[in-house]
């Protein structure tokens, strides 16, 4: 039995749920959206865990699950939960999410992915430094200062801005001599700021020991906002050299996500760096525009099947 | 030394460390470095760096810090409130991404290392810490969680509980009151555990030992001048 925890409508999890359907497997959803229909019952007998999640009027036992697709977040951030907002009852449904959460974390069922694997991407420049042993990364400065901001441009034909943190932010770029943009703003938080580089952007997505790498070539900084600007991202699927590919599945299995994104970028010298490590790719859209069958090779991972 | 400023834990250490000789320690606390007038870390040929200038003027940077006990587990995040209700989120998410990243590449971390699951260490649920206690061969006590709501099924009396300090491979304690088998499972627990410092509660019955909680930020109860003697040789 699969469980996919998540909200309908999230592109990645309707892919899994296709998938699964279309292969007829068993699999059901606990949708954070729906707390008030579900019951977790957990428990450890001093050498085991074991209980069941209720939904409604169906039971699913703990120890029967063996895969978990795991697309949740805090209950904080459920909207209908919002209503509930410091009363007794939201604070009985964020335990149970708590627990929840735990359960997954220590289940011995194939999970994409555990919360403490995921972690890392919670801060892009400490992520780096584990990147690095693989890739090279891009010179980066994380600044409140306005001086050091501009000692940073002086050095690179132009720079981009992004979010340090895993909230999704567009990549901007500034371009040297750039006067017209106002950056005091970044006194009150310091702000990720990198050397742009020139060449082709592409997306690795691991799962297990699969890969399967995407070219994306755009004319915009961030390929993934190029309709926003009128302009078009072309996506293709391609092979990596062996060795890259190598480098890739060692990246994604030293941060311990059995599933990855990885945002790679290979310079017009041939050099291949990579940006960013996604543990929760939002991978419908490269799947969606190449066919690449990516929803196919997760579900057989959390099936169990060897790759 | 980094500290939360109602840290007193770690303002003992601080004052321990200095008693028993240790010169050229500075304590930072998180507003100083949340407040810090610069705040600059990157990489540069990847190779990471940092300086950060303090409103006092002292800057610390990876020109002058030789090793880090880094104690701060959050960061005052009071500023933020004055933010758009839009961008409070944002900006914490920000301000701890940066953080984690330059606590983890600050030189010679003596305590445990910098994640974004925990500043001092990886922050642990109970149950992660019990599956560790397992491993130790610690006894652990069974509960029900049903209904929403959790039972422990052998409550325990504080006074009944004991603690042991482990540290970069070894314990710490009153020793008078712990006995050999205790030492041996939370030294087992401090390595599986992969961290560098670790503070573990349990009580002793009928000569099992039963876990009760962990922490990667100790109180340092019961740690004794060892513990001081042996941290000072390594900084």
């Amino acid at each position: 039995m699969i469980l996919l925890y998540g909200i309908p409508g999230d592109g990645p999890l309707e892919l899994i749920a296709d998938t699964l359907e279309a292969k007829g497997m068993d699999f059901f959803l606990v949708n954070p959206r729906q707390f008030k229909l579900l019951d977790f019952i957990f428990f450890y007998d001093g050498k085991h865990f074991g209980g069941e999640i209720s939904i409604g009027a169906d039971s699913y036992p703990l120890d029967k699950i063996t895969g978990i697709y795991n697309r949740g977040f805090d209950f904080e951030l459920v909207p209908e939960a919002k209503d509930l907002f410091e009363t007794d009852t939201f604070s009985m449904y964020q335990k149970m999410f708590n627990l929840f959460n735990q359960w997954i974390e220590v289940s011995e069922a194939r999970v994409i992915n555990r919360a403490s694997a995921m972690a890392s991407n919670a801060s892009k420049p400490y992520q780096l430094s584990l990147i690095k042993s693989f890739f090279k990364i891009p010179d980066s400065l994380v600044t409140n200062s306005i001086r050091s901001l501009n000692s940073f441009r002086e050095k690179y034909r132009e720079i981009i801005y992004k979010s340090s943190s895993s909230i999704r932010s567009v990549v901007k770029s500034i371009e040297h001599g750039d006067t017209g943009m106002d950056f005091h703003s970044i006194r009150n938080c310091a702000t990720l700021f990198q050397e742009r580089l020139v060449g082709t952007n592409y997306r690795v997505h691991v799962i297990d020991k699969k890969l399967f790498a995407i070219k994306a070539e755009a004319e915009t900084v961030d390929y993934r906002y190029s309709s926003r600007e009128g302009k078009e991202t072309i996506l293709e699927e391609i092979k990596l050299p062996a060795s890259i590919s190598k480098k890739c599945l060692a990246l994604a299995n030293a941060l311990g996500l059995a599933f990855a994104g990885i945002d790679l970028f290979l310079t017009d010298n041939s050099e291949w760096y990579c940006f960013e490590v996604n543990p929760s790719p939002g991978f419908s859209y490269f799947e969606n525009n190449t066919g690449v069958p990516i929803a196919d090779a997760v579900v057989e991972y959390l099936a169990g099947v060897k790759s | 030394m980094l500290l939360n400023s109602d840290d007193l834990p770690g303002r003992w250490l601080f004052r321990s460390l200095k008693n028993a000789g240790t010169m050229d320690i500075k304590l930072i606390s998180a507003e100083e470095l949340v407040y810090a007038p610069v705040f600059d870390c990157g990489y540069q040929n990847g190779k990471a760096f940092f300086s950060v200038e303090l409103a006092s003027g002292f800057v610390l940077s990876d020109q002058n810090v030789t090793a880090t006990i880094n104690r701060i587990s959050h960061l005052p995040l009071q500023h933020v409130e004055r933010f758009k209700t839009e961008d409070r989120e944002y900006v914490s998410a920000e301000l701890i991404s940066n953080f984690a990243f330059l606590f983890s590449i600050l030189p010679h971390i003596v305590f445990n290392n910098t994640s974004p699951s925990g500043f001092c260490g990886r922050v642990r649920s109970d149950i992660e810490w019990l599956l560790l206690a397992k491993k130790a061969g610690f006894e652990t006590s069974a509960f029900v969680y049903e209904n929403k709501i959790t039972d422990k099924l052998s409550p325990v009396k504080n006074d009944a509980l004991k603690n042991l300090l482990y540290f970069n491979g070894r314990c710490y304690g009153d020793n008078a009151v712990l006995s050999s088998s205790a030492v041996t499972i939370c030294k087992e627990f401090g390595e599986i555990s992969a961290e560098n410092i670790i503070e573990i509660w349990f009580y002793e019955d009928e000569k099992r030992l039963h876990f009760h909680s962990a922490t990667v930020h100790p109180s340092f109860h019961n740690a004794g001048t060892e513990f001081i003697d042996d941290l000072n040789s390594l900084l």
